[in-house]
């Protein structure tokens, strides 16, 4: 069988940028690793004020949980063994979401549940909702779970926690591709709740834009929106799902408010790109060509 | 056709300005409400009957609560608004230690103490209205 030239000379382009890296630099230099490097500044960040006792708990029961639910799911589906990548990015968000010194079951539960949910509820073109954040509506709901976003927000100085998260957002958003979907995000969220202050009484909207709300978004959007496999590829497909997921999270945010309204919002989101996916299929679409998973992504 | 999944530099400007704008607005719009917000607590004296709302805010979120006065007693209070990170099912015990207590000088939850110190803040800023002006 004959390789066409331009495939060829895509092989070659590819071995030359990874073939001559070590496996650490080349795991890096995925969106994945670097989503992981990232997710493992801010966890040494929080933790170094939040104490090693009390974050160390949490972060193993979530990984050790991410890497049993992958691993054997990979096992009993695909007859091999690999490394559960994505699982172990859902392991990391759901710890820096969840308070420090929350019950050892809460991470595990949500870590489970959310990549349970990856595992089982399936379009033809990859999962419809984000783990990390089915997973932590679902504790929030089930166990009354508290919930502070702490790797993000609270355990570091206010002032350089801004920089850290926005511009791990922001590179992490580059490199997958997703700019215009956390644009979008951003855009909605802040209109729908700038919007509701000439319809209800300010008082109720002023913490949709100050700390800690505000690094709470930033992390949302960097972090578990950007999400491929959950959104889509494509740049203005992007902007509707942006669209969709920011003035969800801001509706919930002015009707019920709460802590989870952020992640209530990318679920919704979700839900509609997985709609869109399946429409486009049952239209004659190629299932490779909708799905969003265009690049492997962080959870 | 190659699909284009970066924004230009043109279209980023817009989207970062359109941003800058929809985030101004809603912050401009709430100053005021900030501003109500940090009031400074101040000693409460003898209330005017009536119904009275305050805030209080945290690393968290905010509570919002709300006295009811009768012949100058605290007679009933309640947490009508939580906007923290946490449920305030933690927090649920401490409306009625407003009331045996006569003030804001409720304890501190174990695991909770953000969201008791909100509380104890929003209490403090009803009573104020209640020190200062008739029931609304």
């Amino acid at each position: 069988m004959t390789i066409p030239a331009a495939v060829r000379l895509r092989i070659h382009a590819r071995t030359l940028r990874t073939g001559s890296r070590s496996p650490l630099r080349r795991f890096v230099a995925t969106p994945k690793g670097l989503v992981t490097i990232v997710l493992l500044v801010l966890l040494a960040c929080g933790g170094r004020v939040a104490g090693p006792a009390g974050v160390i708990p949490g972060v193993a029961s979530a990984v050790l949980t991410a890497v049993i639910v992958d691993v054997t799911v990979w096992r009993w589906r695909r007859r091999r063994w690999r490394y559960p990548d994505a699982g172990v990015i859902t392991a990391l968000l759901v710890s820096l979401v969840v308070r420090v010194g929350e019950p050892w079951y809460v991470f595990v539960a949500a870590t489970a549940l959310g990549l349970t949910a990856k595992h089982l509820l399936r379009t033809g073109a990859g999962n419809v909702f984000n783990p990390a954040a089915l997973g932590l509506v679902a504790v929030f709901q089930l166990f009354d779970a508290r919930e502070d976003w702490w790797g993000a927000l609270t355990a570091i100085v206010p002032g350089a926690a801004l920089p850290i998260v926005i511009v791990g957002g922001a590179v992490v958003a580059h490199r997958v591709n997703k700019l215009p979907l956390v644009l979008a995000f951003l855009v909605s969220c802040f209109t729908v709740g700038s919007a509701a202050t000439f319809v209800i009484d300010p008082i109720d909207l002023a913490d949709l834009f100050i700390w800690p709300d505000l690094l709470a978004i930033a992390f949302a959007a960097g972090f578990i929106v950007t999400d491929p496999p959950t959104s889509p590829p494509r740049q203005a497909a992007q902007v509707w799902c942006g669209i969709v997921m920011g003035g969800a999270s801001g509706l919930f945010f002015v009707t019920v408010g709460g802590a989870d309204y952020l992640l209530d919002g990318v679920l919704v989101g979700n839900a509609v790109e997985a709609m869109r996916r399946w429409v486009a299929v049952r239209r004659g679409g190629n299932v490779r060509a909708v799905a969003a998973r265009v690049r492997p992504g962080p959870a | 056709m190659q699909v284009r999944h970066r924004p230009g530099p043109w279209q980023l400007g817009a989207a970062i300005a359109l941003l800058a704008v929809s985030y101004g607005v809603g912050f401009v719009r709430t100053a005021p409400a900030r501003q109500a917000l940090a009031v400074s607590p101040t000693r409460t004296g003898q209330f005017q009957d009536g119904r009275y709302s305050g805030w209080g805010s945290s690393p968290h979120g905010r509570i919002g609560s709300t006295v009811v006065i009768r012949r100058g007693r605290i007679v009933e209070t309640s947490i009508t608004g939580c906007r923290t990170r946490y449920p305030c099912s933690m927090i649920a015990a401490l409306p009625s230690e407003v009331i045996a207590r006569q003030g804001a000088d409720v304890d501190i939850v174990s695991g909770a103490t953000h969201s008791s110190q909100a509380f104890a803040r929003s209490i403090e800023q009803a009573l104020q209205h209640a020190a200062r002006e008739p029931g609304r």
